[in-house]
């Protein structure tokens, strides 16, 4: 499966473009930042699911990465990833930024039938080491989302280009 | 549903914004976050509290006006939004949380 991350705009159509635009470019960043070249072979998983392909990006301006924040270009990198990746396994499409207190960062939506579900998720991005520990936190912090049909974390490392996305289960978190 | 549309594109733009203008320091996004409050009450007034968008757009308008830190347009659009008719208890306390949370945050600020 080849994802590309450029696409974005395209798939998520109410994202503002200067907001997408910003995100695939710190996308590039954050990968080129860790050596990686766009065609990049990921093993990332939906759900449990495992699966393989390649990452590309427009090619970004490695001279102009001081004028980003470190911290900004892989979770803004991250969140790119994650949106393009629910929209191709799952056809979501975002509705609205969430505020932190929500505990999500997108509210996205999708339509199945006459059925139309709402779906938070919450996205965040590691530079460095593992993926394992951040899913688990982010899991535990979008389950305590209100109003929506399903809760959903996505994690996306870019050391050793990785991603997963995970949807909260009644039985992990019934505390919520 | 077009205008709805636009209205949580614009209101994700300024979310954006103020998180990057916040990420400069926390007194650099209060303009910002204005910004959002007015976008999230118009988002409310268009759509009910019945929908679930309808109640995420009125805590938003809350929670925004307190990180703008007009604490006086924050309490009253809670208490509007709590009195509103179908309003629901999750929501009613909800709100009432935010507005305690921010009085709490603010009295240990000003110590």
């Amino acid at each position: 499966m080849e994802i590309q991350i450029g696409r974005l705009i395209e798939m998520h159509p109410r994202l503002p473009r200067e907001v997408a635009s910003l995100m695939v470019k710190r996308a590039a960043l954050a990968f080129e930042r860790s050596g990686h070249s766009p065609g990049v072979g990921v093993a990332w998983d939906c759900d449990h699911a495992p699966y393989e392909g390649t990452f590309s990006w427009p090619g970004a301006d490695m001279a102009a990465i001081d004028q980003h924040d470190q911290n900004q270009i892989t979770e803004d990198g991250a969140e790119a990833v994650a949106l393009v990746l629910a929209h191709r396994h799952h056809e979501w499409r975002v509705l609205r930024r969430m505020q932190r207190e929500e505990h999500a960062d997108w509210l996205l939506e999708y339509h199945s039938g006459d059925r139309r579900e709402l779906v938070a998720l919450e996205v965040s991005g590691v530079a460095r080491r593992s993926i394992r520990e951040r899913l688990s936190e982010k899991l535990l912090q979008v389950s305590k989302t209100m109003d929506v049909d399903q809760r959903w974390a996505g994690v996306v490392g870019f050391e050793r280009p990785t991603a997963a996305l995970r949807s909260v289960r009644h039985e992990d978190h019934e505390e919520r | 549903m077009k205008n709805v549309d636009e209205l949580h594109s614009r209101v994700s733009g300024a979310i954006w914004r103020a998180e990057q203008a916040e990420a400069h320091g926390p007194g650099d996004a209060a303009g910002e976050w204005a910004d959002v409050s007015s976008l999230e009450e118009t988002l409310a007034s268009v759509i009910p509290v019945s929908a679930p968008e309808g109640r995420i757009a009125r805590r938003g308008a809350v929670l925004a006006a307190l990180k703008a830190g007009n604490y006086r347009r924050g309490q009253s659009l809670a208490e509007l939004y709590m009195a509103e008719e179908g309003a629901p208890p999750s929501l009613r306390e909800a709100l009432q949380e935010i507005v305690e949370e921010n009085t709490r945050a603010t009295a240990i600020r000003s110590r």
